[in-house]
């Protein structure tokens, strides 16, 4: 199990930094994908979505993350 | 480590992070006895915690985790191999490893595919001919690393062979050094040229002057926290000027201020780069005396220029009528039977020695006049030339997907892809240093590549495609800075022609001898920035 940290550029919405656990890459880009629609009434559509790090998931594994220039 | 001594950093255990607690129990060293105990056993017979210490004895897991199967990496002080060492690592990889050897990117050696059984005899066969890979990984003093050419090279002010020995002597398995908050990275050269590259080491020794008393004394000065993964910094220069035979003496100083005052509550908060930040070059430079005592202050800088570890072709040594040939390995990568054959002609051509490069390459030194033409026209010189072209002669390739559990993309196969067809396509008369990173860690140095790729996967309609961000302008000292990421991510297939296009404007454009990371930092990163998304927008 990895935590996954991936980016995402939304048409309508700005970029955002997800950050999900999962066992394999392709699951990592699906719930980033769902963690997105669940927080949007209407889900963003996404211009371009990329998976950039993944760390295996131990206590104290986590992502600090920069909120400007994303 | 003394058995009633208490540390600084044990008094307040809620300082601590979990693996530093542990720390506190076990020797991170004694793993080495118990895989001897009980490798023989399998894999199954490690528990979770000890799998987390065999870094110490240079062992990682490699990908897939929890198949048994390990990556083990090789010191190779200063990248000095005699060809027995270098036989016996052709022997190991041959019996274990899958004919595959690694140069790395600080001049050690990898294994790949190494069932945990064969390990007590790695072991063994490793220290028969003076070899170790005992704290090539873990929290403790890694591999020196140095001048390549070091005791051969016409621009080196001393042959600084002996102060790296000392060095490996003082530190490798003394307990005194087996808990260090981190990883640590040791580096000395005294070519003028930073072979060491000193600015991306915890300590550095660089090459200096001072004249003391009336007379012109050669030795070093001294850098510490420097240091590159996901948050890279520069070392910085401590004022202070060290004679040859005081580097261990200033170098177990700087190592114990690290092992007692360095950061052990986050990990990714303990490198020396860290204390450093926090304390300034000064007062790191007051409790260095208060340990060491009194030290000159800094003479004169002889660092000149940077040569990042290339030295394909034939070249003159300081001995009159010796020489040394520098050969490309494609990102670092050697077959068991080639590393023999080297060997072999190491032997046949020079006095038997090899020594890898920080660059992931391989030189054979002490080459007489006389034997040059026999060597070069050797068959093996055909694939490992000492000729090549401009982009593979230069690219530099992290693990990758291969076997790293970390890595996001395939990355060595991925660069000499690129390289190859940017030689294919692209007439250039300067290097272009290109480095490439599967994931932020850099273990492809890629912060001080001219152009860095660091890989991503993106998803397309097409499913997930490999992707990398370009990094632009990055050298080490003299002027060191790191390369800054342009915006805009480019899928796999197009990085080579985009690095083309960014070529060709470089060279439209540059000053006469201008390098490339000297044109990006003349004509400004906004410049180059405009040029991606121009080639972005016209050719998408
Ligand atoms: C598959 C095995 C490998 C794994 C799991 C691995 C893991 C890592 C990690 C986690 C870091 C970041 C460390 C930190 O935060 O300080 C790192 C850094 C680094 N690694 Fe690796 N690595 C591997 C192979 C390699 C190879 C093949 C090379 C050489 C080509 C290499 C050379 C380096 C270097 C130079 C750094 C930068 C260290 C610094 O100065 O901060 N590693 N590696
Ligand atoms: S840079 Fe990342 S992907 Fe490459 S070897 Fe290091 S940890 Fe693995």
């Amino acid at each position: 199990m990895f935590l996954y940290k991936l980016e995402v550029i939304t048409q309508s919405a700005g970029p955002f930094v997800a950050v999900v656990l999962a066992d394999s890459d392709e699951k990592a880009f699906s719930y980033a994908e769902s963690q997105l629609n669940r927080q949007h009434l209407i889900p963003p559509t996404i211009q371009e979505i990329s998976l950039v790090e993944k760390k295996r998931v131990e206590k104290g594994k986590g992502y600090v993350i920069q909120t400007t220039d994303l | 480590m003394s058995e009633q001594q208490i540390r600084p950093w044990e008094t307040d255990r809620d300082k601590l992070n979990k693996l530093e607690l542990v720390k506190l129990e076990r020797d991170g060293l004694d793993i080495i006895d118990k895989i001897r105990k009980l490798a023989h056993q399998g894999y199954g017979a490690f528990s979770e915690e000890d799998l987390s210490f065999f870094k110490w004895a240079g062992i990682y897991e490699q990908r897939p985790k929890g198949n048994g199967l390990f990556m083990m990496r090789v010191r190779i002080p200063s990248g000095v191999l005699n060809k027995e060492q270098a036989r016996a690592l052709a022997a190991i990889s041959r019996d274990y490893g899958r004919d595959l050897v690694d140069v790395t990117t600080r001049q050690a050696v990898q294994f790949h595919w190494l069932p945990t059984e064969c390990l007590p005899d790695v072991f063994d066969r490793l220290e028969a001919v003076g070899l170790f890979s005992y704290q090539a990984c873990g929290d403790v003093p890694r591999t020196i690393v140095g001048n390549p050419l070091a005791g051969i090279d016409p621009d080196e002010l001393i042959d600084t062979r002996p102060i790296v020995r000392e060095l490996e002597q003082h530190f490798l398995l003394n307990r005194e050094y087996s808990n260090l908050p981190r990883k640590y990275k040791t580096s000395v050269s005294s070519n003028i040229y930073n072979t060491g590259h000193a600015e991306i080491n915890d300590l550095a020794f660089t090459p200096a002057s001072k004249e003391i008393e009336g007379e012109e004394v050669i030795g070093f000065h001294v850098w510490v926290g420097g240091g590159l993964s996901a948050k890279p910094y520069l070392a910085q220069q401590l004022d202070l000027f060290v004679r040859p035979e005081e580097v261990v003496k200033v170098a177990s100083g700087v190592t114990t201020i690290f092992r007692d005052y360095g950061y052990r509550e986050k990990r990714h908060h303990a490198r020396l780069k860290f204390l450093v930040a926090d304390w300034g070059a000064e007062k790191f430079l007051e409790k260095l005396i208060e340990r060491i005592g009194p030290m000159p202050k800094k003479g004169t800088d002889r660092t000149v220029g940077w040569n990042a570890g290339y030295f394909t072709g034939v070249h003159k040594q300081k001995q009159p009528g010796l020489n040394y040939v520098g050969l490309l390995l494609p990102v670092g990568r050697i077959s068991a039977d080639d590393l023999d054959e080297l060997a072999r002609l190491a032997e046949q051509y020079g006095n038997g020695e090899l020594r890898t490069c920080n660059s992931q390459n391989i030189l054979i030194p002490n080459v007489p006049d006389e034997k040059l033409d026999g060597l070069l026209t050797e068959p093996l010189l055909d694939k490992l030339t000492p000729n090549p072209r401009t982009f593979i002669g230069h690219a530099v390739s992290c693990t990758g997907i291969e076997y790293c559990n970390l890595a996001i993309v395939e990355t060595k196969a991925r660069m000499l892809a690129i390289a190859n067809w940017l030689d294919e396509n692209v007439e250039l008369d300067t290097p272009i240093r290109l480095h490439i990173n599967g994931c932020p860690n850099s273990c492809g140095q890629q912060q001080i590549a001219d152009i860095g790729l660091q890989g991503a996967k993106v998803k397309t309609e097409q499913g997930m495609i490999e992707a990398f961000d370009i990094h632009v302008g990055g050298s080490l000292g003299p002027d060191p800075a790191f390369n800054k990421r342009l915006k805009g991510r480019i899928p796999a297939e197009r990085v080579a022609p985009v690095i083309a296009h960014l070529i060709e404007y470089y060279k439209a454009n540059r000053q006469p001898d201008e390098k490339f990371h000297q044109f990006v930092r003349r004509v400004g990163h906004e410049v180059l920035q405009t040029q991606l998304d121009q080639i972005l927008a016209t050719t998408a």
